[in-house]
């Protein structure tokens, strides 16, 4: 067991190395994606200055704004870095491309996800720290952001894994699933404060923007470890969730004769 | 001698549910609040046994099953009803532990990943079968020595020709010396030199290192060429199973006859004779030997008007074409 589990480490780390080495083959569309992917966060940042400054902001402060943006943006390019593949499921589910990767003796959510890399992530991650960091540069902050970033990374890709999963049940719903996948992101940077109801219970079950930036934020405010408990223990059952659907899902898999290449 | 069965197939079934849409706009609209499906049987009770060593063809015309029955016999799809063992493992059950024993070769589907190098991609796919770095680099010397991929081994898979990338997907596949190797059209669109040199590496694998074969072509030349055995499917059911040499000796019952003649000759359709092509002063006949000797044809034609004779059997791929009919009917 303990030796599956290491060659299984062992080869989703070559094959992010060979994802992240396809996307710097040319490396000025790299360096210049990753620019551009920072300074469009940024641009964000100065809208939420001009609104705080015309606002009362009695329950938001400028740290709280950093923060959210700065886990949102870390979570969000370091999935897209290293499970950047469950964004390609809908195409592999319905293309036929799981074959390749289900004749192999490893676990195929995992060698999808890790399958391919995005090149702008790499900027929404470096912005990510360069935002807490800035909101408040200490090494406690630095360590309790990488680990939310990471927690953040693992419930985000789990999270488009289970929408992606039900199109094995109907490939119809593609285009629905694919607009509910880009919620987290949407609502993920807006505080919390403005959420009430239903909308903020959606926030916590469905779309787990809760976990994947709210309680993070709380942590990074009030040092509250329980809170990051709790943050890891959901990250558990997302995982465990998302590899359960799409193990249900492998079996009504159908495939398809259709022509593919692995680019 | 005694044999070994490496695959066992028992009553194998699949049936997929298929969703029937009405045309135009109407007919969408409908699909989605009251949806028929139709059930279609691509494996209908298909049961069958291949040796160890052995090269078999598997064919058949488009949607007989072949694919579907060899998705499940890989592992891919699961079957409905009936069973198949593949090297003492059932696929359906134990997709990973089968992984290590076999090896695939999609024509139409890649597995290489294109901007690395096919070393690059045999160490990655050595690593997925958990061999030992040394491991690896034996395989590959070994492969690189078998397969012949030394001018282009450090050359990105996208910079390939079509002929070396298949050469290159026979290898990955071959890099953990699986038992059986499936390849499902894994000539198509190749050239006839290249085409070949395919046909020669595979039945090399099979002299040198006893991998069995399964293979499903519409060339029949890879057929003619690698396989002793033949099994044509054809509505997910087995029309065929026998040996090539039974194949071309129970269904040879017609000769091609081309002729040249002084001047034209006046023939026409009768029992056992049917003009394929009648142009000028040459004759293109097929003649079923069951009811008409070759020699009355010839006497038939008058043998001092003619200038060129050619008798030939008639091509492998008419009679496989006729099967697929027949079993059809």
């Amino acid at each position: 067991m303990l030796t599956e589990v290491k060659n299984q480490f062992k080869v989703s780390l070559l094959s992010i190395k060979y994802s992240i080495l396809r996307s710097m083959i040319n490396k000025s569309s790299f360096l210049f994606s990753v620019l551009l992917m920072f300074i469009s966060n940024a641009s964000f940042l100065v809208q939420w200055i001009i609104i705080l400054s015309v606002s009362d902001g009695a329950d938001l402060s400028m740290k709280q704004i950093l923060f959210l943006w700065g886990i949102m943006a870390g979570a969000y390019g370091l999935s897209n870095i290293i499970f950047c593949g469950v964004h390609y499921l809908p195409q592999y589910i319905i293309s036929g491309k799981l074959d390749a990767y289900l004749v192999q003796p490893k676990s195929v959510l995992i060698s999808i996800a890790t399958s391919q890399t995005s090149m702008s992530a790499f900027g929404d991650l470096l912005y990510g720290y360069a935002v807490v960091l800035i909101a408040s540069p200490s090494v406690i902050t630095f360590l309790y952001a990488s680990l939310f970033i990471i927690t953040g990374a693992i419930i985000y890709a789990c999270f488009v894994t289970i929408m992606y999963s039900l199109l094995f049940f109907s490939i119809n719903f593609r285009d629905l699933v694919t607009t509910l996948t880009r919620i987290p992101t949407s609502f993920g940077t807006y505080p919390e404060n403005i959420f009430s109801g239903v909308l903020k219970v959606l926030l916590y079950t469905i779309f787990p923007i809760g976990f994947i930036v709210y309680l993070p934020v709380r942590v990074l405010l009030t040092n509250n470890i329980l809170i990051a408990l709790i943050v890891i223990l959901f990250t558990i059952f997302m995982v465990v969730f998302a590899f359960v659907m799409f193990n249900m899902g492998l079996k009504r898999y159908s495939s398809t004769n259709l022509m593919n290449a692995r680019v | 001698m005694s044999s070994v069965n490496i695959i066992e197939i028992k009553h194998l079934s699949k049936t997929f549910k298929i969703k029937e849409k009405e045309k135009g706009f109407k007919g969408s609209l409908k699909s989605i609040f009251k949806p028929k499906y139709k059930i279609k049987k691509a494996v209908n009770n298909l049961s069958l046994t291949v040796e160890k060593g052995e090269v078999i063809a598997f064919i058949g015309p488009n949607g007989a099953g072949k694919s579907t029955t060899i998705k499940m016999l890989t592992g891919i799809l699961t079957p409905t009803k009936g069973e198949a063992i593949v090297a003492g493992i059932n696929p359906a059950k134990q997709r990973k532990k089968l992984a290590y024993k076999i090896g695939t070769v999609f024509g139409q589907k890649e597995q290489l990943w294109t901007h690395l190098t096919p070393y690059d991609n045999f160490k990655f796919f050595g690593a997925i079968y958990d061999l030992k770095d040394y491991e690896i680099e034996r395989r590959i010397k070994e492969l690189n020595d078998t397969l012949e991929l030394d001018e282009f081994i450090n050359t990105p898979v996208r910079n390939l020709s079509l002929g070396q990338r298949i050469r290159c997907e026979i290898a990955a596949s071959l890099i953990h010396k699986p038992e059986i190797l499936f390849l499902d059209e894994p000539t198509i669109g190749l050239d006839p030199v290249v085409k070949e040199n395919i046909r020669v590496l595979i039945k090399r694998m099979n002299k040198e290192f006893g991998t069995t074969i399964f293979l499903t072509s519409h060339d029949v030349g890879d057929i003619e060429k690698l396989c002793k055995r033949v099994v044509i499917i054809n509505d997910g059911k087995v029309v065929l199973d026998d040996t090539m040499q039974n194949l071309k000796y129970n269904y040879l019952n017609r000769k091609i006859i081309e002729v040249k003649m002084k001047e034209k000759v006046n023939l026409d359709d009768e029992d056992g004779i049917t003009i394929l092509k009648d142009k000028e002063y040459n004759l293109k006949l097929s003649i079923d030997v069951s009811k008409k000797s070759v020699a009355d044809v010839i006497k038939l034609l008058n043998t001092d008007k003619i200038i060129d004779i050619n008798i030939s059997n008639e091509p492998l791929e008419n009679i496989i074409a006729n099967i697929y009919k027949g079993s059809k009917k």
